[in-house]
């Protein structure tokens, strides 16, 4: 991939890059926060990047925002593996279907929107297995802002916090060994001197109480949907 | 009015600390564009002010940067597909997608639709969003859907005993009764009773006018009733009418009265145990060939048994939920 200064891409330059980018978001963030209206003005320069070579403007973006985006996928599939596959797909459907030639409003919140969309359909496709997997563009096409949509993700990811921090001590310290240390049950039982059935156990009570903790969210979001299919569509009695 | 909401109080919503007022004020907020912006802004910062962990980049982004180049998915499928199918993670996958799809299975119906019962012994009576009204008789059960019903159609499905009171709609909207052996009642506005239950399925027209469809030798039939019209089965399990039937025998239920006419003793058995759920065990044949004539009014199953013991003369001995009736 040939880089804007015709250098090879190395850790220390992406780096480095990164730095002096970081610092000149910041200097636009202190215009924003005099005329309050420019706020996707702070990603001008990557902007600008994207006008020269689309794939350093994605690379940008990935630097910029991978970390945060999988902090924050992270908080509602608690599992790290599955945040950063998440987060690796959303900038790869990014750059698949050119989503930036399209993007009106700023990157991060096209980029958090998409985020947020695969971790909802992740969740409800770990319920739900028939459900159709949907194109990443439908993904990101209904990446629609409507103000309630974008309360609901810190609703559900406070209520599954919730449910971990209820978790006994013992319980709740084996489930994050195993989903955010991506430890297995083996290697768990062996720090903690347990035997690998016991951890079993408790990984599997941690998700049950979570499942039943998340019984009513789902019974709401199914009203939601199942009102508007109904009203399309005659029931049959059986 | 032009609300403001600052950095901290997003920063508090993000933190989980937010109060419904706050998160009803934001919600208000984030109308405006500008302010969604904001938000993701923020939201942004706030990641990384306070992440839950620290995770490598080098790596993601080495398989990014080759993924833009050649365009092989497969690179990233492939890591994907290997850690996927970690024991432990496939296990716990499995139980999840397991309980999960079971109780959303089970949830179904309770979300699709509402289910009114009544108990052994009791009567309850209903009134539905369209105007109509259903009283069920004991041990019974009347199915409504929940989103859909009088909006496009008003279908219910019914296992017992009922009388409907169908309100007429002016675009005539049907209102149809299903039934666990396919007799379907389909109406416009009228009264009548359901009988729907194991041993048989029964309908009387108090009012007005249905139409009964009926599965026969593989197709659908229908037919019309008049007024004191009763439908049933014979024994042949071929429907029949009977008309000019004497229509409160059919309705005394509603009024806690019991009208028997030639019910024999078996009949009766029968009766107690569909309304009051009693196992009703008869000395003898002969003696469950008796039959009964008369009207009774009765509150509940020991004084319809008492009634009915003392004109026949009968022994009762009941133990738990079994009645054994002989001879005196």
């Amino acid at each position: 991939m040939p880089d804007l200064f015709g250098l090879p891409p190395s850790d220390d330059h992406n780096i480095s890059f990164l730095g002096v980018l970081k610092s000149e978001s910041e200097n636009f963030e202190a215009v924003d926060r005099k005329s309050e209206n420019s706020i996707v003005d702070s990603e001008i320069f990557i902007r600008k990047a994207f006008e020269t070579d689309v794939a350093l403007g994605c690379k940008l973006l990935f630097q910029i925002y991978y970390k945060a985006l999988c902090n924050h996928a992270v908080r509602i599939v608690y599992s790290r593996e599955v945040s950063e596959d998440i987060v690796a797909d959303v900038f790869c459907s990014f750059w698949d279907h050119k989503a930036y030639e399209q993007i009106n409003r700023s990157y991060r919140a096209y980029l958090v929107t998409a985020t947020r969309n695969r971790c909802f359909n992740y969740l409800k496709r770990s319920r739900y297995k028939d459900l159709p997997i949907e194109s990443a563009q439908d993904q990101e096409a209904s990446a629609s802002n409507l103000p309630e949509r974008i309360m609901q993700y810190a609703d559900l990811s406070r209520r599954i916090e919730t449910l971990v921090s209820s978790l006994p001590p013992q319980c709740q310290k084996i489930f994050i060994m195993n989903r955010f240390e991506g430890k297995m049950a083996k290697e768990i039982a062996l720090d903690l001197n347990l035997s690998t059935r016991t951890i079993e156990v408790q990984i599997a009570k941690a998700l049950a109480v979570i499942k039943l903790g998340l019984k009513d969210y789902w019974l709401e979001l199914l009203i939601l949907v199942q009102s508007t299919f109904l009203s399309g569509h005659s029931w049959i009695l059986t | 009015m032009m609300l403001v909401i600052n950095k901290s109080q997003i920063f508090e919503h993000f933190a989980g600390r937010s109060t419904s007022l706050l998160k009803r004020q934001i919600e208000i907020w984030l109308q405006t564009e500008a302010n969604q912006e904001l938000y993701f802004q923020w939201l942004i910062e706030w990641e990384n002010n306070f992440p839950v962990y620290d995770p490598q980049i080098e790596e993601p982004l080495n398989r990014f940067s080759q993924y833009m180049e050649s365009g092989f998915r497969d690179l990233q499928r492939a890591h994907l597909k290997e850690k996927r199918f970690l024991p432990s993670r496939w296990l716990a996958a499995a139980v999840m997608i397991l309980a999960i799809s079971t109780s959303a299975w089970f949830g179904k119906d309770y979300i699709q639709y509402q289910t009114f019962e009544t108990g052994y012994g009791a009567t309850k009576t209903v009134a539905l969003p369209d105007g109509s009204t259903v009283t069920l008789n004991a041990n019974s059960r009347l199915r409504v859907p929940r989103f859909a019903f009088g909006k496009r159609s008003r279908e219910v499905f019914l296992k017992g005993e009922a009388y409907f009171v169908v309100s007429h709609k002016k675009d005539n909207m049907q209102f149809r009764v299903g039934t666990p052996k396919n007799m379907d009642v389909i109406v416009l506005g009228t009264e009548f009773n359901v009988y729907a239950r194991e041993q048989d399925t029964r309908v009387m027209l108090h009012k007005g006018k249905v139409k009964i469809n009926y599965p026969f030798q593989n197709s659908v039939r229908e037919v019309m009733l008049k007024p004191g019209d009763l439908i049933g089965y014979n024994k042949k399990a071929v429907p029949e009418i009977k008309s000019n039937v004497e229509t409160d025998r059919y309705l005394a239920w509603k009024e806690h009265r019991y009208i028997f006419e030639d019910m024999t003793l078996s009949e009766f058995g029968q009766l107690l145990t569909e309304n009051y759920g009693l196992h009703v065990e008869i000395e003898n044949d002969e003696l469950a060939s008796r039959t009964l004539v008369g009207s009774f009014k009765a509150e509940n199953s020991e004084e319809l048994l008492a009634s009915v013991t003392e004109i026949l003369n009968l022994k009762v001995t009941r133990k738990g939920n079994t009645i054994l009736l002989q001879s005196n």
